[in-house]
C-alpha cells in the first residue's frame, strides 16, 4: 500500500490541477480579507480570537493545497463534510421548523457549495494529483472522533463555563448558556476557597492518599516479587486469585466493614479509610507489579547474589531500583483510586471536616436544597484535572494490567 | 520463552520457599482480613438481625430474604440493575469499538484527543456525576435550553430529566455509558494495536477493502479483548453506587433504584444492616459468573 502510494507520487509528479490552484488562491484571499476586517473593526475578546484562528486555518489549508499535501486536502474535505451535516441539521431542526426561510435558503446554498467541493476534491484528476489517496476513511474517522470527543468532554467544558460565570449569568434563563453573557468572574472560586471546607477536604485526601500509597507499596512490592519469582507454579494461581479479589466491589463489603470500623473506634475519622483503602489498591498493584517483575531478567539478581547479597538484599538493592517506573505506576494508580472512591468515604465518615473531596464536594457544597453550582463545578474541575493528567501519563501500563494477559503487548 | 520462564520459576521455588512465604503472607493476610472476612460477614449478616450500633447478633434464617423479596423496591432495584447493566454494555461496546478503530492509527493531536476522551473515566465518578446533575438540572438544564431554542419543547412544560420515570432511567444509563466508553475504548485500543500488522496488510494486498478487513479480520481478532471490556464494564456498572446515589438517589419512586443504592439506603441510612447485606448479597451471583469468565480468559492467555 505504502509502496504503491510512493510509486504513484513519483509518476504523477507535482502537476497541480487548475481547480486546486483556484481554491487555494480563493482561500488565501478570503483569509486576508477576514484578517483585514477583524483588525479594522477592532474585534476583541473571544470572537476576535476565533476569527484569528479561522484565518490561520484557512492560510494553512491554502498553502497545503498549493503544495499538494494530502493532509490539507483531507482536512478541507472533512470541513466540507462536517459543514454539510451541520447545514442539514440546522435546516431540518431549526430553519424549516421555525419557518425561517431566509436562513433556509442560505443554508441550502452553503450546503451546495460544500457538496460541490466534496465532489471536486474526490474527482479523478484531483485524486491523481494527491497520490491516489482516498480522503473518505480519514474524514469518517475525524467525524467520529469529533462527535465522541465533544460528547465525552462536554461536561468538563460545562464545568469550566460554570466556574467562571457570574451567578446572574449562570441562572439567567434567557441567556445563551454556551457563552459568557457577562464578563467572567473569580467569585465562585473565591467562595470555594474561603467559605467552604474545600481545602480541608483536599488536605484529607492527600494525607489519606499518601499513607495508602505507602501501605500499598509495603504490602504489594514483596508479595508481587514473591509471586513472580519465588513460589513456582502455584504462585501464578495465587496471583490470579488475588487479581480476582479486585472484582469484589466495595458495595458488597461496605455494610460489614461499617460495623468493623465502628467497633475499632475509627468511625468518622480518615483513619478508617487508611485502613480500608489498601484492600482496593493492593490486589491490582500486586497484579501490575507481578507482570513487571517477570519482565526483569533473573540473571540480574543471580549476579548480585553471587556478589554476596542475600535474595532479599538483591530484591531491595537491584530489583526495586530498576522497577521504579512500575512502582510509579502503582503510586499513581493507588492515589487515583483514593481520589475516586465514593462508597467507603460516604459510609464511614459523616462530619464535614473529615470528608474526602469525592464525597465532600457533592454532599456538603449543597446548603439545604440550594446547590452552589458555580463553586461546585469549580471544585469538580480542580479535583479532576490533576488526576486526569497523571493517569494519562501511565495509561498504557494500567491497561496492561486490566487486559489480564488477553493481549500480548 | 515459555520453557525459559518455567525453568526460572522452578529454580526460584527450589531456592527459597520460606522467603517467598514471608514476602507474600502480609499482603495475603491483609486481603484475607479486609476482603475475605467482610465477604463472609456480608453473607452471615444477611441471615442475621444486625443493626447499626452493635448488640448481639441472632440467626434469623431466611427472614431477611423473605421480606426483601416481597418489597416492590427490591424487585424494581433488581430489574433496574440488570437493565442498566445490559443496555449500558451494549451501547458502550458499540461506541467504543467505533471509537477505538478511529483512534487506532497515530495522527497529530492524538494525545490531546485521547486526554479529552479519557476525562470521564479518570475524573472521580462522584464529581463527573455532579457535573451531569447540573447538565440535567430541572430548571437550568442546557439540554432543555437547546430544545426550547429549537422549538421542540415548550418553555412552560420543560422535561424533568431526573424527575420522570423513563427520562430518569435514560439519564442514569447515559451517565453510565459516558463514564465507561473511555475505559472500554482504551482497552479495545490495546487489543487492536496488538493484532499483528502483517495480517491486515496481507488482506489488503489480497484486495480486501477497509470494511472487509474490519469485519473479517480486525473484529474477530478483537473478541477476547471485547470480552475483557464487557466483564469489567459489567462489574463497574452493576456494582456502582455513586451514579445513582448522587443523580437520583433511586427516585422518582424507585424508578431508578439499583441494588447497591437500595443496600445503602436500607443498610446504612435505615440502620438495618441485615437487610442491606441481604440486598448486596444479590450482587454475588453476577460476580461469580464474571470471575469464571475472567479465569477462562486468563487461562487461555496462558496456554496460547
Amino acid at each position: 500500500m505504502a509502496i504503491a502510494a510512493k510509486f504513484s507520487a513519483t509518476t504523477a509528479s507535482a502537476k497541480r490541477p487548475l481547480g486546486i490552484t483556484v481554491i487555494s488562491t480563493l482561500l488565501l484571499v478570503a483569509a486576508v480579507a477576514l484578517l483585514g476586517i477583524t483588525l479594522m473593526h477592532h474585534v476583541g475578546g473571544l470572537t476576535g480570537v476565533f476569527r484569528l484562528v479561522a484565518v490561520l486555518v484557512m492560510v494553512l489549508i491554502a498553502l497545503g493545497l498549493w503544495k499538494l499535501h494530502n493532509a490539507a486536502r483531507t482536512f478541507l474535505f472533512f470541513l466540507c463534510a462536517a459543514d454539510v451535516i451541520g447545514c442539514l441539521m440546522a435546516l431540518f431542526l431549526y430553519a424549516l421548523r421555525q419557518s425561517h426561510y431566509q436562513l433556509a435558503v442560505f443554508l441550502v446554498i452553503q450546503m451546495c457549495i460544500a457538496a460541490a467541493l466534496i465532489w471536486y476534491l474526490r474527482s479523478e484528476s484531483v485524486t491523481r494529483a494527491f497520490e491516489n489517496l482516498n480522503p473518505w476513511p480519514t474524514t469518517v474517522k475525524m467525524l467520529v472522533l469529533t462527535v465522541f470527543t465533544v460528547l465525552l468532554a462536554f461536561p468538563f467544558y460545562w464545568m469550566v463555563i460554570a466556574t467562571f460565570k457570574q451567578n446572574i449569568d449562570l441562572y439567567g434563563m434567557e441567556n445563551n448558556p454556551f457563552i459568557f453573557n457577562l464578563p467572567p468572574t473569580l467569585d465562585n472560586l473565591r467562595l470555594l476557597f474561603t467559605q467552604t471546607r474545600f481545602l480541608r477536604w483536599l488536605e484529607n485526601t492527600v494525607v489519606v492518599g499518601v499513607i495508602v500509597v505507602i501501605i500499598t507499596l509495603l504490602l504489594a512490592l514483596p508479595a508481587a516479587y514473591a509471586l513472580a519469582r519465588l513460589t513456582g507454579r502455584w504462585g501464578e494461581r495465587l496471583g490470579i486469585g488475588i487479581f480476582l479479589t479486585y472484582l469484589v466491589p466495595p458495595t458488597l463489603l461496605f455494610i460489614p466493614l461499617s460495623r468493623v470500623v465502628a467497633s475499632l473506634g475509627l468511625q468518622d475519622t480518615i483513619w478508617s479509610l487508611v485502613l480500608v483503602y489498601p484492600s482496593i489498591t493492593v490486589p491490582f498493584s500486586i497484579w501490575l507489579l507481578m507482570g513487571f517483575f517477570k519482565s526483569i531478567p533473573k540473571e540480574l539478581e543471580d549476579a548480585a547474589m553471587v556478589d554476596g547479597l542475600t535474595r532479599f538484599g538483591a530484591f531491595i538493592k537491584m530489583v526495586v531500583p530498576i522497577s521504579l517506573s512500575g512502582i510509579l505506576t502503582v503510586v499513581i494508580f493507588s492515589f487515583t483510586l483514593v481520589m475516586q472512591e465514593y462508597v467507603y468515604a460516604l459510609t464511614f465518615i459523616s462530619p464535614e471536616s473529615q470528608q474526602m473531596v469525592g464525597v465532600g464536594i457533592p454532599i456538603f457544597l449543597v446548603r439545604g436544597d440550594v446547590y452552589f453550582w458555580g463553586s461546585l463545578m469549580a471544585a469538580c474541575l480542580i479535583a479532576s484535572l490533576p488526576i486526569a493528567f497523571l493517569y494519562n501519563l501511565f495509561l498504557d501500563r494500567f491497561i496492561a494490567g486490566f487486559t489480564v494477559g488477553a493481549v500480548k503487548g | 520463552m515459555a520453557v525459559g520462564t518455567v525453568k526460572i520459576k522452578s529454580a526460584g521455588a527450589a531456592q527459597s520457599p520460606m522467603l517467598g512465604l514471608a514476602m507474600f503472607s502480609p499482603a495475603v493476610l491483609y486481603i484475607g482480613l479486609l476482603i475475605g472476612a467482610p465477604f463472609l460477614l456480608a453473607i452471615f449478616y444477611a441471615f442475621s438481625d444486625a443493626r447499626i450500633g452493635g448488640g448481639p447478633l441472632h440467626y434469623v434464617g431466611l427472614e431477611n430474604f423473605r421480606s426483601i423479596l416481597q418489597s416492590p423496591s427490591f424487585q424494581k432495584a433488581l430489574t433496574n440493575s440488570i437493565i442498566f447493566t445490559i443496555v449500558a454494555q451494549i451501547v458502550v461496546i458499540v461506541s467504543s469499538t467505533i471509537l477505538a478503530i478511529a483512534l487506532e492509527k497515530p495522527f497529530r493531536g492524538r494525545g490531546i484527543i485521547r486526554f479529552l476522551i479519557l476525562l470521564p473515566w479518570v475524573a472521580p465518578v462522584s464529581l463527573g456525576t455532579i457535573g451531569w446533575k447540573w447538565i440535567l438540572d430541572s430548571i437550568y438544564s442546557v439540554i432543555t435550553w437547546v430544545l426550547i431554542w429549537l422549538g421542540f419543547v415548550s418553555r412552560f412544560a420543560p422535561p424533568m430529566w431526573l424527575g420522570e420515570d423513563k427520562l430518569a432511567m435514560a439519564s442514569v444509563i447515559l451517565v453510565f455509558c459516558w463514564r465507561l466508553i473511555p475505559f472500554s475504548t482504551v482497552i479495545l485500543l490495546a487489543g487492536l494495536t496488538a493484532i499483528p500488522k502483517e495480517i491486515p496488510e496481507a488482506a489488503a494486498i489480497d484486495g480486501a477493502g477497509f470494511w472487509r478487513t474490519l469485519f473479517q479480520i480486525n473484529l474477530p481478532m478483537m473478541t477476547p479483548i471485547v470480552g475483557v471490556a464487557v466483564l469489567f464494564g459489567t462489574v463497574f456498572t452493576f456494582t456502582d453506587l455513586a451514579v445513582v446515589n448522587l443523580l437520583t438517589n433511586g427516585g422518582p419512586y424507585d424508578s431508578t433504584q439499583t441494588l447497591p443504592n437500595l443496600a445503602f439506603n436500607q443498610g446504612i441510612q435505615g440502620s438495618d444492616l441485615a437487610a442491606g447485606a441481604a440486598i448486596s448479597v444479590f450482587l454475588i451471583p453476577v460476580l461469580v459468573v464474571i470471575a469464571y469468565f475472567m479465569l477462562r480468559l486468563a487461562h487461555r492467555a496462558e496456554v496460547v
